[in-house]
């Protein structure tokens, strides 16, 4: 038995852990500082050490940027990709290709760099429009990129024959391409120069500083915080608009980019580029560094690298002979111990030194007291007797007004359905509806089974119709995807609130207000006019998994108001609320239905009551019939759906409404 | 036999049971009726061990449920048919009742044997797979194969749900039989009031997770005003 | 094309797909049952091979020596399944972290113990032929074995207790629980079946591929790929895409070389789960 402040500690807990990035806080200047600072000590050592050892910590740094290339898409993008190697590959061999052929003419190889860069990108571009565009699931995106690194193993390893090759530059099969050219430069009309080793070692060090930035700094621009965002929560984010897809492809296809620049130092470090880079082992290794050194953040790359190294080193003896024993045995404690990674538990344990020095109080303690105290003035008051009826307690609206978008497009009407169907193998679970909704709040009530949820998922378009259509004014929305008819102006809530957990109330917020207008000054003053209109002002920079149930629905609304959508499919929006918060999101869903029409699915007579709109009942998949409140309350027949008493006399009749046990759905 | 003290639970931050306090008597049959959303279903997991509890106590026979897994306690004799029944689709009827048999070690096939016997349909669609049956068929795989473990108490999640109502008469008569004839204890959650009047004697009211009022079954059929309070509009 | 060319290409294909088929069963159990992907199978296999190995050395009958490395390779599942596997159920990303981390664990400590070439096991049984063609019998064990294994696995699940069990579990594991079905106990069969399989592969293939360290290697992305594609239904799933991908490796093995013939069976399979990313055997069908 747990109580609720240990509970509370998990949840916070697990915030805090994550399981992948949060918009990076800092800036510009503090990130280029700190890259800064990096740079010179590795300067200053780089001089001091010996060429050879230069030599060593270049491909440490080449490593990173590798590694970072991971960071970016399974960190930020949460891409579970296990393909960076293979594009690292093609990065090397491609700059082997054009380095062996034409750096003696134009007597510098950067060209080269740059042409890799280019394959690689477009190469992940590919790929990752297979993958994304065909809504391959998580998992398999992992499979693919694997059997993708290994096909290109299998190929690479059969062109042996001297028949394979580009001009000058021989593939070589499994002996690789050999006598690739190092890095030169040169300034038009000047001398060529080749880097030195410990040139070699800055340049890569400079290299990996600067794009450990740019990550930072992307991950904070709306392009990158919508990557987080669709990670952590990828319905929800289709849901305010975005089109997840392309914003994957994206995200997949800069850390290739990031993946084929690391493969041409490779290529000129070692010069010499083997299929080996497209096996089991390289794959999966680039995915240990990211994990050992954490996801959540761009130092993990360059730490993970490190550590996996110094450890193998370390433990595995001199020869290096048992080297894969000792990355097996990390492998499986992070694993099982530390699925954060290191420097996300570095956190932590900063967190646990600052409690032992804190003088008065335990700090994470401060915290769950906090977060505890505001779940306590949410926890439903005793009930009352039954005899009295409850009084209508009437709380004023909300004090400010909604703040509206200034809309460029004109508000849609109505939405209606003609015919709508769902049929579930040989259950309909919505069957034949026909109804409109125009302005103002609807409701939609009725018993187990009448098909209410199924119905908001095919207006929101979670679901398609088996027939039927669903229009929105003269807009054919029937088949279209949700993040497409948000974008026409339906905004959804669903059923289980689904907001961005991890992420605070503010940047949920405003992920919802930049959705629309795409333009950061009107989603930042509008995110201050919600959190006033919501009153969660105090929790703006709570993580929102840490919110009451009962706020959790509110921001989810806020996030569906900030859409600004002429059409709001609520489902269910007071379930798990206490009477309160019912009476108050009452006010504001008739608030709401002022400038939008909005479809409200509940059980909670209570709250229906409140609402004083029009109901429609749903019986077994069809309209049973409509009234006000009063009328249904007082209509014996309704009554008696819900009791279980009356049989028939719906539209379809009793022997068809047996809810036959064989479904559609998976066994 | 079964004693629910203060009970709270909920699914992470969400509490959804605020105290609940309920007693059923051995081989007694009771209803919890209440509307959608009222934690019916979490009352049902949280006695069965599936919902981790946040507060208050679960009492079986004098055994303190809560350190017991939810396997441990199906062992104790506490069976659940959930909403939905959750056949296994794949697996035969025959093979549905075995599963109940084979947990239990006792490799007889006596209890399955008196079960078809009870259950003529069953009987005869032995080889038929679970999916391929219709709700009402399946409502009453459900209960066979929930009586193959030989339980004391029966816990029912809506077992009326979906079920045709030309159907509803014979399970409901089932249900009345395995208590007054096993004295197996009965408790079953439901919206409808009419099939919790055909098998349960004592009625208890859900409202936002408590139990909020008790009376007998017969009463609530007749009082509309209290029907319409707690369990319509 | 004579008749005994056809028959040798046939008999080539059948070939093929058997050794697909045995390496894969092991794995599609584990997956069909659990979702669990154990990317330590090759190493499974190896182990299967070694321990035959290490049997025929201390004198034992070769059939004996087969049965008892299965056997030995599914005790060792057993152990990994409580240590590891266990806590990571459901956590797809990490059960793949975790069991590659013990390949790289077991490729080692094999190399440490066996050196890094051995002496292979002689084929005990010898050739035959149709016309032309010369067959190895050998390969007649093999497709045999495929069957047999199938079978088996068939069998075991449909007849026994344990199958029932894990069949039950794998429907709905709560229901299963609150029918007193201990489901823990029941997921360590379950992998303990598909490691005993994985070196029944490993000892049957041992005669035929040089037994190596690393051999598992060459195995688990074939295997991996075959599982996949087939999806769910362990037996159906095995043979429908042990029969797909087999066919298309030999195609391309035989057309160019085997390399070729690999990257064709990974080519085919991308695109298969491209359609059908639940596999042959899933329920959903992507346009």
């Amino acid at each position: 038995m747990r109580d609720q402040r240990e509970m509370t500690r998990d949840l916070l807990s697990r915030v805090a852990a994550g399981s992948g990035a949060t918009p990076a806080a800092g800036s510009v200047r503090s990130d280029l500082g700190g890259a800064v600072l990096a740079f010179t000590a590795v300067a200053v050592l780089g001089n001091w050490v010996q060429e050879f050892t230069a030599f060593e910590w270049s491909l440490w740094a080449v490593q990173a940027i590798l590694a970072l290339s991971l960071t970016l898409v399974w960190g930020y993008g949460g891409i579970f990709s296990l393909g960076q190697a293979a594009i690292y590959g093609i990065g090397g061999y491609t700059y082997g290709f054009w380095a062996i052929n034409l750096a003696d003419n134009t007597g510098e190889s950067l060209t080269a760099v740059l042409a890799a860069v280019a394959v690689g990108a477009a190469f992940s571009a590919l790929l990752g429009y297979f993958m994304f565009y065909g809504n391959i699931t998580d998992v398999y995106v992992a499979i693919v990129t694997l059997a993708t690194s290994l096909v290109l193993f299998a190929f690479m390893n059969s062109t042996s024959g001297s028949a394979y090759r580009i001009g000058d530059a021989a593939f070589g099969g499994y002996n690789g391409m050999t006598r690739i050219p190092r890095i030169t430069w040169r300034l038009p009309g000047g001398e060529s120069h080749e880097l030195t080793r410990t040139q070699f070692l800055l340049f890569c060090v400079a290299a990996g500083l600067l794009i450990a930035v740019g990550i930072r700094v992307l991950a904070r621009r709306p392009f990158g915080r919508i990557a987080v965002a669709l990670q952590h929560n990828e319905l929800r984010t289709g849901l305010l608009g975005y089109d997840v897809r392309w914003h994957k492809l994206a995200v997949f296809t800069i850390g290739g980019a990031i993946a084929a620049f690391a493969g041409a130092l490779f290529a000129a470090w070692g010069r010499f580029m083997s299929p080996t880079v497209f096996s089991l082992a390289p794959a999966a290794l680039v995915v240990i560094w990211v994990l050992v050194g954490g996801r959540n953040s761009v130092a993990g790359a360059f730490v993970g690298v490190l550590v996996v190294k110094g450890f193998s080193s370390w433990f595995g003896g001199a020869s290096g002979d048992n080297e894969p024993i000792v990355l097996g045995v990390i492998l499986i404690l992070i694993v099982l111990a530390l699925p954060g990674g290191i420097v996300t538990n570095i956190f932590k344990l900063k967190h646990w030194a600052l409690n032992l020095i804190s003088p008065s109080r335990d700090r994470l303690d401060a915290e769950v007291e906090l977060a505890t105290q505001q779940a306590a003035v949410y926890r439903p008051e005793p009930v009352v007797s039954q005899t009295e009826p409850r009084s209508d307690i009437n709380l004023s609206t909300p004090e400010s007004a909604i703040p509206t978008l200034k809309s460029a497009q004109p508000r849609a009407r109505l939405i209606a359905t003609a015919g709508l169907t769902k049929r579930f193998g040989g259950l309909a679970a919505v069957d034949a509806v026909t109804l409109e909704f125009p302005r103002g709040v609807s409701c939609l009530i009725g018993p187990n089974g009448a098909g209410k949820s199924t119905l908001l998922d095919l207006l929101s378009g979670r679901q398609n119709p088996t027939a039927g259509t669903v229009t929105l004014d003269s807009q054919d929305l029937t088949n279209r995807k949700p993040f497409l008819r948000a974008r026409s102006g339906v905004g959804t809530k669903l059923q289980v609130a689904s907001v961005y957990e991890s992420l605070t109330v503010r940047e949920n917020l405003w992920l919802a207000c930049y959705a629309m207008p795409r333009d950061t000054q009107q989603a930042d003053q509008r995110v201050e006019g919600l959190l006033d209109w919501l009153d969660l002002c105090e929790e703006a920079e709570q993580a929102a998994g840490t919110l009451s149930h009962g706020k959790k629905q509110w921001l989810e609304i806020g996030m569906v108001v900030a859409t600004d959508p002429s059409i709001m499919l609520l489902d269910e929006p007071t379930a798990g609320m206490t009477r309160t918060e019912t009476q108050r999101t009452a006010a504001l869903v008739r608030q709401l239905g002022e400038n939008a029409s909005v479809v409200v699915v509940e059980h909670d007579m209570d709250f229906v009551r409140q609402l004083d709109a029009p109901i429609t009942v749903l019986h077994m998949g069809s309209m049973f019939t409509q009234g006000t409140f009063d009328e249904l309350a007082n209509n014996d027949r309704v009554i008696d759906i819900y009791l279980g008493s009356h049989h028939g006399n719906s539209v379809s009749d009793a022997s068809s409404a047996d809810a036959g046990g064989s479904s559609d759905a998976d066994a | 036999m079964l004693t629910l003290s203060g009970l709270r639970a909920g699914y992470g931050a969400t509490p959804v049971l605020h105290g609940v306090d309920l007693e059923l008597a051995t081989s007694e049959c009771a209803a919890v009726l209440g509307r959608n959303g009222v934690g019916k279903t979490t009352l049902m997991r949280a006695v069965t061990g599936a919902v981790a509890t946040t507060g208050g106590s679960i009492r079986f026979d004098g055994t303190d449920l809560s350190p017991l897994k939810a396997h441990e306690r199906a062992r104790l004799g506490i069976s659940l048919v959930p909403q939905g029944r959750d056949i296994f689709p794949k697996l035969t009827v025959l093979e549905n009742l075995k599963v109940g048999t084979a947990a239990r070690r006792d490799r007889t096939s006596d209890a399955v044997d008196r079960v078809f016997e009870e259950f003529p349909m069953l009987a005869q669609r032995k080889r038929a797979r679970g999916g391929s049956l219709s709700g009402g068929q399946q409502q009453l795989l459900a209960l066979a194969r929930a009586l193959v473990t030989a339980p004391r108490l029966l816990l029912l999640d809506e077992p009326s749900e979906g079920i045709a109502p030309a159907v509803l008469d014979e399970i409901a008569e089932v249900i009345a039989s395995i208590n007054s004839n096993r004295g197996i204890a009965v408790l079953a959650v439901e919206q409808n009031l009419e099939f919790a009047a055909r098998i349960a004697q004592r009625s208890l009211i859900m409202d936002k997770g408590e139990i909020i009022a008790e009376t007998s079954t017969a009463e609530l059929r007749n009082d509309r005003a209290l029907q319409k309070r707690y369990l319509a509009l | 094309m004579s008749p005994d060319r056809i028959f040798n290409l046939g008999f080539d294909l059948a070939t093929t797909i058997s050794i697909l088929a045995l390496v894969s069963l092991g794995l599609a159990v584990i997956f069909g049952m659990r979702g669990v992907i154990n990317l330590a199978h090759g190493e499974f296999i190896m182990l299967g091979a070694f321990a035959t190995l290490s049997g025929t050395r201390n004198g034992l009958n070769i059939w004996l020596a087969m049965a008892t490395a299965a056997a030995v390779v599914g005790l060792f599942g057993i152990v990994v399944e409580r240590l590891i596997i266990r806590r990571l159920y459901g956590r797809l990303a990490d059960t793949m972290l975790a069991t590659w981390g013990l390949s790289l664990i077991m490729v080692q400590m094999v190399e440490n113990r066996y050196g890094s070439v051995t002496e292979g096991i002689p084929v005990p049984v010898g050739n035959f032929t149709v016309g032309e063609f010369s067959m190895s019998k050998y390969s007649l064990v093999l497709m045999a074995s495929a069957v047999l294994g199938v079978l088996a696995t068939y069998t075991i699940m449909r007849r026994t207790r344990y199958g029932l069990l894990a069949r039950a579990a794998t429907q709905s594991s709560t229901m299963a629980e609150g029918l007193g079905v201990n489901t823990s106990v029941v997921n360590m069969w379950t992998f303990g079946l598909g490691s005993a399989l994985a070196g029944a592969a490993g000892a049957l293939l041992a005669p035929v591929v040089g037994v190596i360290p690393t051999m598992g290697q060459t195995f688990i992305a074939r295997a991996f790929m075959a599982v996949i594609v087939g999806g769910p239904s362990f037996v159906l799933g095995t043979v429908s895409a042990s029969g797909l991908l087999g066919f298309i490796e030999n195609i391309g093995t035989n057309w160019f070389t085997p390399v070729i013939g690999q990257a064709m069976l990974l080519m085919a399979a991308i695109v298969v789960l491209r359609f059908l990313p639940q596999g042959i055997t899933g329920t959903r069908f992507r346009r």
